[in-house]
């Protein structure tokens, strides 16, 4: 039998349904609270799922979470991270980690200080079909040896805010699932 | 960028490598957005002035000598490219949305015919997801909480996870440099790097799983 590791959820919004959906099918995560700073929306999520819904504060000092998801707006990431590893937890945050190359340095060098993890989405790359030994190594040896072109075309059209942010930024905001990232964000926000 | 990028930057770091260098252009294409993502949404319908570039076309520079070019745009209604091609010398691959975990992986060899490689017998290529939130007449393949189980196993075996901050600070350089870039309409050489993380095989993947 393999050990379990306790996980807690900061920031109820859309993606949140898709881990608490999902943390069940592995053996070794399973999720103890929801949080968010609107708690009735904590409080829906977490009966939803039959699971706590915790404040904030609560959540980072439950003994049985050894890590703690990051589900909130981009722009609290960095802070809602630190203030899990203050918390004494591992990290793993939704995407992007940070707005900036900066504070994703101070968070890596804090985590290796307090001895804690911090890893981030997305998780995707993990999937069937470029992680796979073989089939990856195929995949990448060619292009990987040789200036040959590569090309990758991305394209999102919904355009989607968070229905709450954090005034205070003290705790977790909700995040929509396309939020904030592409264009409430002025372009001084983000940068290395 | 900053939304969709890390789907596409990561893939790309984890097929080719790490990132040497960076080029790009960067435009917006609207001054004005309509909020639109959820009909529940209560600001549904309201309109935002766009303050930020909503288009890069990019080039980057990988360690190992590869050069791609990488688009992602919030304009673009529709196009028909795949989203990710590899042209080597002996063939080329197209990579399947890197924001599901299936897929079909078709490649090309020197007789230019397309044909989808056999898949490999991966749980996570198992499609269990459906349009808006169905577990019904599933599409994709979903299994988010992969990274996390990763880590959770990471961390009781005392192990670099999959997901680790080395590479993804890796990855938040790469997209704001091509941000810093894409304004500035010029190169960008980058200060860090990463390894690219280790795969994960479907008796690995197996044994994450309940």
């Amino acid at each position: 039998m393999s050990k379990t590791l306790g996980v807690g959820i900061i920031g109820a919004g859309n993606i949140s349904w898709a881990y608490l959906k999902l943390a069940p099918l592995f053996n070794n995560i399973e999720v103890k609270a929801v949080a968010d700073i609107d708690m009735d929306v904590a409080k829906s999520r977490a009966a939803e799922f039959g699971v706590k819904a915790q404040t904030v504060n609560e959540l980072l000092n439950n003994g049985d979470i050894d890590i703690v998801v990051n589900l909130t707006v981009p722009a609290v990431h960095y802070k809602v991270s630190k203030q899990i590893l203050d918390a004494g937890k591992h990290v793993y945050s939704e995407k992007p980690l940070t707005l900036s190359y900066k504070d994703a340095l101070a968070l890596q060098k804090y985590a290796a200080k307090k001895k804690l993890r911090v890893g981030a989405a997305p998780d995707t790359f993990l999937g069937a079909r470029t992680s796979s030994r073989g089939k990856r190594s195929t995949m990448a040896r060619s292009a990987r040896s040789s200036p040959a072109p590569a090309t990758s075309w991305g394209r999102e059209w919904r355009c989607g805010i968070p229905i709450r942010t954090s005034s205070s930024c003290r705790a977790a905001a909700r995040c929509s699932t396309w939020g904030l990232t592409t264009s409430p964000i002025s372009s001084t926000s983000w940068g290395r | 960028m900053l939304d969709m990028g890390p789907y596409y930057i990561t893939n790309l770091i984890n097929l080719v490598g790490p990132v040497k260098r960076v080029a790009a252009l960067a435009g917006t294409g609207r001054k004005e957005r309509v909020i639109n993502s959820q009909p529940s949404n209560p600001r549904n319908g309201e309109k935002l002035k766009v303050k930020t570039p909503t288009t890069y076309h990019a080039l980057l520079e990988f360690a190992q000598g590869a050069c791609i070019t990488v688009s992602l745009s919030w304009d673009v209604w529709a196009h028909k490219h795949q989203n990710m091609e590899l042209y080597g010398v002996t063939g080329a691959m197209y990579v399947p949305d890197p924001n599901f975990f299936g897929g079909d992986v078709m490649v090309a060899g020197s007789d230019q015919k397309v044909e989808a490689m056999a898949a490999w017998d991966h749980p996570f290529g198992k499609a269990n997801w459906g349009p808006g939130n169905r577990l019904t007449d599933p599409i994709w393949a979903n299994y988010r909480c992969a990274g996390l189980a990763d880590m959770a196993d990471a961390i009781i075996r005392k192990r670099l996870p999959r997901c680790d901050i080395s590479m993804v600070a890796h990855v938040v350089e790469v997209m704001t440099a091509v941000m810093e870039a894409g304004v500035a309409r010029k190169f960008v050489t980058l200060k860090s790097t990463c390894k690219r993380p280790a795969p994960l095989g479907p008796d690995e993947a197996r044994a994450l799983m309940k």
